[in-house]
């Protein structure tokens, strides 16, 4: 027991030790989603309170393929999670918690492309890997109510955070970013970016803060 | 024991029409979890935002906001994008949106020309409404109305009628611009808009709208049958079109027309659907236009008081004014039967035109309107005389507080009807005055107290002369 701890213990040391100077070269993007001239409904399974922020390298970068997979499971003939942001390459996995019979059908956005992955029984899984980047609606065409938005980018500084009912407006930070250029933008099911997306640029060890406002369509054109 | 409604000629109270539409949905206060004043200044009476959310098909702008209790999904809207391979998305209302009024009267005979000093109609009626949206295109409006009604002052007469519309929004072309109404029609837009019967405080509905072209007594004519133009303005089945922008709305309506059951006659079956015309070729046709100035919009755009400090803080304040147009064409068949089995058919092509006004100045609002009438041939082989119709009217209504609205009308109607026909009295024409104070006790129950003063023609609606009326009604 006592090796584990002492182990355990020169672990952290050494990731200490190696991401001090990973930290020193990359910056952070933090800032606000706030909703203007609409209000978004926040609460129930396909609530309207998720937020994609992404930020879209305008230099050309290499990723790491993401490891892992993640999932999305159809529970009380709802998808969980509604939203969800990935790097091209990643897996998901799609569970069937529910006593019935699930079908996944993919929309892809904007190329308009389908795709049926299945039908499969309670307790099942079926992994899919997305290779290309856009939206994909996700809907199981068992239970025509069932629908999730699943976003995939070429990069990995994306996250998704959530509108408070209170303030109307949702929190997000950006962890780890590379020095250089980027486009700032947000995805919402409903609204859409006030404007076009924002230029920032990120220097080694800085934090940027920049807000972002989405609205309805017809406020959200730039005049 | 029913009355055959043929029998019944002129002795029901004009103006104490059936009621045509319930307005006060509660169900709606339960879907948004808001107060009935949300969208009535004083129920049935809607306000501004009321009327936004009537014609915008039962929906607030950024309507799901607002909805507390959500709708259940036929489909995500993701599958429009799929369309045609797959099902167009919509929803229904997550319980069944069904609203309950129940209207009690009491009626006081104070000057002792009725048999029964005082009579009570308890209910006067109830009735089942529903009404709800069905995705972002379609929403529904039906009612079932239980109806007791005093016949002559001395007969209890009940029935029920149903109406039900279905209704198409954005059909085609810009929004709000041309939606469709299939069914019950009329119930909003037939009538002048300062003075809808959907929008009425008072006991009574409006004389312009409920009047009917005076029968002929059987007994006096020495007729077997006589059947007259059973026109007035209320809901027919049939179609409408309407649209609306800020400060401006229209309706033009194709109605079967020449109804079964006119709507001051007790009919003879114990259910019907209101404004079932008889089945022919003719149609009769509508159209009604609206226009605003100041206040809020028809579509609940905002006022146009650039200060909001100073814009109306009440709910029931829109400092406006509104003038309302109205036409109608029709015919309706008369057939007349002598007592030796002869009978005459023949068509009455008749018109009607209008025009009113509605100002609201903060607790105020006054309303005048004129309407024009003509009846070519309205007792068919009786007379060859035409008929020209005269209604009008004039009220006020004032909130001393947000609870207590007393109101007056002025109402006449003048016809110039033919002199020579045996069983009719050529003399119709009344003039009266209604003095009354809606109470809401709460938001959704209200008592209304009212008497009407007749200053010419108070036998041709004998009883309704200084009669006390007291109305509860309660909407849940």
């Amino acid at each position: 027991m006592k090796s584990v701890w002492l182990s355990h213990s020169l672990a952290v040391l050494l990731s200490w030790g190696t991401a001090l100077p990973a930290r020193a070269q990359t910056g952070s993007v933090f800032g606000q989603v706030r909703v203007e001239q609409a209000r978004v409904v926040t609460t129930g399974p396909k609530s309207h309170k998720k937020v994609v922020v992404n930020l879209e390298p305008l230099d050309k970068q290499t990723h790491p393929p993401p490891v892992g997979r993640l999932e999305m499971d159809q529970r009380g003939l709802v998808f969980i999670p509604h939203v969800l942001s990935i790097q091209v390459g990643r897996e998901i996995a799609f569970l069937n918690s529910d006593h019935d019979r699930h079908n996944v059908y993919f929309l892809f956005e904007p190329s308009g492309k389908t795709l049926d992955i299945g039908t499969w029984g309670p307790g099942q899984t079926v992994t899919h890997r997305f290779t290309e980047p856009g939206q994909v609606i996700t809907l199981c065409q068992l239970h025509l109510e069932m629908a999730a938005y699943i976003l995939v980018f070429d990069h990995p500084f994306h996250t998704t955070t959530e509108i408070q009912e209170k303030t109307m407006a949702a929190a997000y930070r950006l962890e780890n970013v590379p020095p250089g250029q980027y486009l700032l933008n947000a995805w919402h099911k409903k609204l859409l970016l006030k404007g076009k997306p924002i230029a920032v640029s990120v220097a080694p060890g800085e934090s940027v803060s920049m807000d972002l406002v989405i609205t309805k369509r017809e406020y959200a054109k730039p005049k | 024991m029913k009355i055959p409604f043929r029998a019944v000629i002129s002795l029901i109270l004009l103006g104490l029409a059936v009621r045509q539409d319930s307005q006060a949905l509660p169900s709606f206060s339960r879907k948004y979890g808001t107060s009935c004043v949300t969208c009535h200044e004083a129920f049935p009476r809607r306000n501004m935002v009321g009327e936004a959310f009537r014609l915008n098909g039962y929906r607030f702008a950024d309507d799901e906001a607002y909805v507390k209790t959500p709708p259940v999904e036929m489909g995500d809207e993701a599958y429009n994008r799929l369309w045609p391979n797959a099902l167009w998305s919509s929803d229904i209302p997550a319980s069944f949106p069904m609203s309950v009024i129940m209207k009690f009267l009491l009626e006081a005979d104070l000057d002792g020309s009725r048999d029964a000093e005082v009579l009570f109609l308890f209910p006067e009626e109830i009735e089942l409404v529903w009404a709800g949206t069905l995705g972002n295109n379609f929403s529904f409006y039906g009612d079932i109305i239980f109806v007791q009604k005093d016949v002559d002052y001395s007969e209890i007469e009940s029935w029920a009628q149903l109406k039900a519309r279905v209704s198409i929004h954005d059909i085609v072309g810009p929004e709000n611009l041309f939606n469709l109404n299939i069914g019950s029609v009329g119930m909003q837009t037939l009538g002048l808009y300062p003075a809808l019967a959907e929008n009425n405080l008072s006991t009574h509905y409006y004389q312009y709208t409920s009047w009917t072209m005076p029968r002929v007594s059987l007994s006096e004519s020495g007729l077997a049958d006589f059947r007259g133009n059973p026109f007035s303005l209320q809901p027919q089945v049939g179609l409408e079109l309407y649209g609306f922008g800020s400060r401006w709305k229209y309706a033009a309506g194709v109605v079967s027309g020449d109804v079964l059951v006119a709507s001051d006659e007790v009919p003879d079956s114990d259910v019907i659907f209101m404004g079932t015309g008889r089945s022919r070729g003719a149609k009769d046709g509508y159209a009604s236009l609206s226009y605003k100035l100041g206040g809020l919009g028809f579509d609940g755009s905002g006022s146009e008081v650039s200060d909001p400090l100073k814009a109306n803080p009440q709910f029931w304040r829109d400092d406006s004014l509104i003038a309302s147009l109205l036409g109608y064409v029709g015919t309706a068949e008369i057939r007349t039967e002598t007592l030796d089995g002869s009978t005459w058919t023949g068509d009455d092509f008749f018109w009607r035109v209008g025009a009113g006004l509605q100002q609201k100045y903060r607790d105020l609002t006054v309303a005048a309107g004129y309407m024009y009438g003509h009846n070519d041939r309205p007792y068919g082989n009786l007379s060859r005389e035409t008929v020209d119709s005269h209604a009008c009217f004039a009220e006020a209504s004032y909130f001393v507080y947000p609870w207590l609205i007393p109101y007056a009308r002025y109402e006449a109607l003048f016809l110039d009807l033919p002199e020579n026909v045996a069983g009719l009295n050529s003399d119709h024409d009344t003039q009266r005055v209604m003095f009354g104070v809606k109470a809401l006790v709460r938001a959704n129950i209200a008592l209304t107290l009212e008497t009407t003063i007749f200053t010419e023609g108070e036998e041709v609606q004998e009883g309704f002369d200084s009669t006390l009326m007291l109305l509860l009604s309660v909407a849940l």
